[in-house]
């Protein structure tokens, strides 16, 4: 039955590989957590003998001093096929982030890289570069990695991926968040416009689990809004299912939630649908109840 | 449950327990003790940073490896180092275990047991 074993903390060091191996061997295990445990030389030993679990979907290896072990770790780790989630976070890659991002970038099923805090400097274009070339990844992090001058150049290099849909980092002076979200979204419409098509076409529901809900819940604002617009003109529909139906409008921008007090005083919410065009009152209607809206 | 919403009373006894030499967790003391019978309907133990000795915490997970309903385990920040191995082998007896923290333990060497 395990699947999950968080593991940080503890020192490891050189008992990093057995102990992985040890997890390893549970047939169930998906999600890892081995950060902080001074993994540094003996990181890609330990990435191999995780990379063994069959259904290995998240590794968290943040804070392990890996360095110049940073690409022979992540080699490791994306031979795991089912591999979705890697957090490399705080590891001092610098120069050897490229080459980390890159041997990342072949997992096949990758969808979440954070690569924050690596003082990645100068090498930020080069390791956004590399991880634009997964076909698969959505969201990134290179938070804290002191990209300077080189800022534009990384987000750019980021805006060029072909499936990427959120972009997180915030060491620019004007706020990486803000500012990216505003370029970069809307230099990246292709890819937005693909995403809104696989939701359209998705015909299985159970895609709108409460995991991608709460990762359409990371979009940045104007990513929101234009990938509502785009569903809304592509002629699309929302799972007949409330809670999610309520969730995915929220975080579509197109309703809110409002806070009113009842007869008695005390404080209540509830979700308003406001200000939307037709259409959507339309398609909303063909599957919800209104009882419960206002 | 949290091992730390236990009256004082239950702590006290756990640690007498975990005093017994060989204690049997069958054994009459252990199935009429508050953590025992309170552990048998839930299906998720928080035990974290307590301040009780490692043997105390082995016994918490003997016992808890008896719960039918069980899938979470947090021990996180309890020291374990040498004992973590022996606690790890009592939970890993929990039928629907699923999720395992063992955060900030020191196991150090003893990771691999």
């Amino acid at each position: 039955m395990l699947h999950t074993v968080y593991m940080s903390g503890n020192s490891l060091g050189q008992h990093g590989p057995k102990t992985a191996a040890a997890l390893a061997a549970a047939p169930l295990l998906h999600t890892v957590y081995m950060a902080f445990n001074d993994l540094c030389e003996y990181g890609p030993e330990t990435a191999r003998a995780l990379a063994t679990a069959p259904l290995l979907y998240t590794v968290h290896m943040n804070g392990n001093r890996l360095g110049e072990h940073g690409p022979e770790t992540a080699e490791a780790l994306a031979t795991a096929l089912q591999l979705h989630t890697v957090n490399m976070a705080f590891n001092n890659l610098g120069q050897h982030g490229p080459k980390t991002a890159a041997a990342l970038a072949t997992a096949p099923l990758l969808h979440i890289v954070n690569m924050s805090d690596n003082i990645l400097g100068e090498h930020g274009p080069e390791t956004a570069t590399a991880l634009a070339k997964s076909h698969t990844l959505e969201v990134v992090s290179l938070e804290a990695n002191i990209l300077g001058d080189t800022y534009r150049a990384t987000a750019t290099a980021l805006a060029n991926s072909r499936s990427l849909i959120h972009i997180k980092g915030n060491d620019y002076p004007d706020g990486f968040e803000s500012l990216s979200f505003k370029e970069i979204t809307y230099r990246n419409l292709a890819s937005l416009a693909r995403f809104a098509d696989r939701l359209i076409e998705i015909k299985d529901q159970s895609w709108f689990n409460k995991t991608n809900i709460k990762h359409l819940g990371h979009l940045g604002p104007y990513t929101k809004a234009e990938l509502g617009r785009i569903i809304i003109e592509k002629g699309g529909t929302i799972p007949d299912d409330k809670y999610f139906a309520d969730h995915f409008f929220q975080i579509l921008g197109v309703c809110k939630v409002v806070s009113y007090h009842d007869n008695a005083g005390l404080p209540k919410t509830k979700t308003s649908i406001s200000d939307l065009p037709p259409d959507l009152l339309e398609l909303i209607g063909s599957f919800l109840s209104f009882e419960d809206w206002y | 449950m949290r091992l730390s919403d236990l009256s004082a009373e239950a702590i006290a006894e756990l640690n007498l327990l975990a005093a017994v030499v060989e204690l049997d967790i069958a054994d009459r003391r252990v199935t009429n003790s508050v953590f025992y019978k309170m552990i048998r309907t839930e299906s998720e133990l928080y035990a974290m940073h307590t301040d009780l000795s490692s043997a105390t915490m082995l016994l918490v997970a003997r016992i808890a490896a008896t719960s039918p309903l069980l899938h979470t385990v947090d021990m996180t920040g309890n020291n374990l180092g040498e004992h973590g191995s022996e606690t790890a082998a009592a939970l890993a007896t929990i039928p629907m275990l699923h999720t395992v923290y063992m955060v900030s333990n020191n196991l150090g060497e003893h990771g691999p047991k």
